[in-house]
């Protein structure tokens, strides 16, 4: 089963975590359904071309967070329950809301290049947005 | 005993001469990751790792690598046994065939797969009864890689492996690297090609005249180093911004740009409190961190 | 395998060393021939002709000096060749990162080297002494050439006759 996944080395974030979002996207989206199967580590590695540890962590954190069921010999497959389905929905709703912002910021006159930076600048630091909330 | 390092050294040194090659380098390699080492030519990462593998004796210091002393020639002799190595200059027997070379390397190691070996040479292309000597400058990196590659061996040491290789057999190198680091095997590389490292590497250690400057997780240094673009009205005094983890900062007009290691949302919040109009952050490269830790290194000497 | 690429490494070496005493015990024995049988064309009794036994011996003499000198050149060249190969693609070679100790690779080049000498050594003088057997002349046809000693069937000992005072103060 091929999903594409692309990490960014130099984006400033870690692969793993990258990876993870990837993955997290994919079963939002429905390109990943409860039950199917994510390649093994070693596969998943030799395919991206980055370590194993990277793909053990996020598939580890994945696990954690209940997006994903490590059955021993098996491999990884996708648990989308209904905790995670809600996250869906919320997800999307939140796309419906920055297609809004988006606009607005448009018709204020920015580019969609300065809106994608403005974005980038207040995304790498989640912790000050957490001091200012 | 699992170790919870595959490398370890005290204050290991080399000098020849009044010339410092290696000096008092406390290094740890951690087991069951890659870790690439980085270092200017020159800089001592070769010397190092030949006083691993007790090829160069240290002027001073001690080191295990395995569990095994380095400094002891017995143990020295076990513990090339259980590591991969191959160096800068991918040596080969010019006058062996490439049949005969990997017959006379498979007769050492206890680790060797020969499956692996027939995939290797077959994926390679490499003419069983062809010279050493004879073959192209890939060729001959490819072969001596693969003397390495078609083993299981506990620790992979390499030495600028992508030297001399076009991207598409540097990217199976670096698969096959991978690959054998999902098997089990720790890998401890060398490399110039800073974009291979940012890719396969876990961890980073960076040589410079013979010292060790840094020794972090790849993660850890994505995850804080930045660069904070700053426009201001009117430009404050740069010592407002001299915190620590700032290691850099250039001004031009009404532009700051703040080379940061960590702590950037101090920064940030400084350049609000000092009415900041734009602030722009960027995640920076190995590339750039490299180069900037390397250069302030030499302003520190100065 | 250690011992498999020794010999790899010194096979040219040593394979001219074995060839240039090949050559020289041939081209010698030839001489002699011709030296001993120079007054007679017919030399029905080889080199064996009992009114020759001196300049044979003579010549065995200065063949076997030849010989040694040989030896001792072909030992150095074999010997020192190795030690400057070695060092000159030392470096370049992945020997030191094989997990022998330098006393075993150090060990198996000498006794390469050794056995290679010996060898040497003792085909020198097994072959001397074949194209000189006793059991059967070297001899010479008309035309002064050379036959396989097998092919004669005559018996002229060398050392039965022959007294070894003689060999001083002959001639």
């Amino acid at each position: 089963m091929a999903l594409f996944f692309k990490l960014a080395p130099t984006s400033g974030q870690p692969l793993y975590l990258q990876l993870m979002q990837q993955i997290r996207h994919g079963a939002e989206t429905g390109a990943l359904l409860d039950g199917d199967q994510l390649p093994g580590i070693r596969t998943l590695a030799e395919e991206l071309i980055v370590s194993p540890n990277t793909v053990a962590k996020a598939y580890s954190e994945l696990e954690h967070e209940g997006l994903l069921e490590l059955r021993q010999g098996s491999g990884a497959f996708i648990c989308v329950k209904r905790r995670t389905q809600s996250l869906t929905d919320r997800v999307q709703a939140s796309r419906r809301k920055l297609r809004d912002l988006i606009d607005q910021l448009r018709e204020a006159g920015l580019l969609d290049e300065e809106i994608r930076r403005a974005f980038e600048a207040e995304l790498t630091h989640p912790v000050l947005a957490v001091k200012k909330r | 005993m699992t170790d919870e390092f595959v490398i370890v050294t005290q204050a290991l040194s080399k000098s020849y001469g009044h010339s410092e090659a290696v000096r008092a380098l406390d290094l740890s390699v951690g087991r069951g990751r890659i870790t690439a080492f980085l270092g200017r030519n020159g800089a001592g990462k070769s010397t190092t790792i030949k006083m691993l593998l007790g090829m160069i004796r240290p002027t001073s210091g001690s080191g295990t690598v395995l569990g095994n002393v380095i400094n002891d020639s017995k143990e020295s002799v076990a513990l090339r046994r259980r590591v991969a190595y191959v160096a800068e200059d991918k040596p080969l027997y010019g006058y062996m065939t490439v049949e005969q070379i990997v017959r006379f390397a498979r007769s050492f190691y206890a680790d060797w797969r020969i499956d692996s070996e027939k995939q290797l040479l077959r994926d390679c292309e490499l003419p069983l009864r062809r010279k050493v000597k004879s073959l192209s400058k890939g060729m001959r990196t490819k072969l001596a890689l693969l003397l390495a590659f078609a083993r299981r061996p506990d620790l992979i040491i390499l030495d600028e492996p992508s030297e001399g290789l076009d991207p598409v057999a540097t990217e199976y190198l670096l698969q096959s690297l991978v690959a054998r680091a999902s098997e089990g095997s720790s890998v401890f590389f060398s490399s110039h090609q800073i974009s291979e490292v940012e890719r396969v590497a876990d961890h980073v250690c960076i040589l410079e005249k013979g010292a060790l400057l840094m020794d972090a997780s790849l993660d850890s240094l994505r995850e804080s180093y930045r660069r904070i673009d700053l426009v201001f009205p009117a430009l404050p005094a740069e010592r407002e911004f001299r915190i620590s983890g700032v290691q850099r900062i250039q001004t031009s007009g009404r532009q700051m740009s703040v080379f940061a290691s960590n702590n950037a949302d101090e920064v940030i919040e400084r350049a609000h409190g000092l009415s900041v109009v734009s602030v722009n952050v960027t995640p920076i490269g190995l590339r750039d961190i490299f180069l900037e830790t390397v250069k302030e290194n030499e302003r520190a000497l100065v | 395998m250690l011992w498999y690429k020794a010999w790899l490494e010194t096979r040219a070496r040593f394979l001219t060393c074995f060839a240039t005493v090949v050559i020289f015990c041939t081209v010698f024995v030839d001489h002699a021939l011709h030296v001993v049988c120079a007054e007679s064309l017919s030399c029905s009794a080889g080199l064996w002709d009992p009114a020759r036994q001196a300049e044979v011996y003579r010549l065995l003499f200065i063949n076997q000096q030849f010989l040694v000198f040989m030896w001792i050149l072909s030992v150095v060249l074999l010997g020192m060749g190795g030690i400057v190969r070695e060092g000159a693609i030392g470096t370049a070679a992945p020997t030191l990162a094989l997990p022998v100790s330098r006393a075993r690779l150090q060990g198996v080049r000498v006794g390469m080297g050794v056995l290679q000498a010996i060898a040497l050594a003792v085909f020198a003088l097994a072959f001397s002494r074949f194209c000189l057997d006793p059991r059967g002349p070297a001899n010479i046809d008309e035309t002064g050439r050379l036959l396989h000693p097998a092919v004669s069937g005559r018996w002229n000992g060398l050392f039965r006759d022959v007294d070894p005072d003689f060999i001083v103060d002959s001639r």
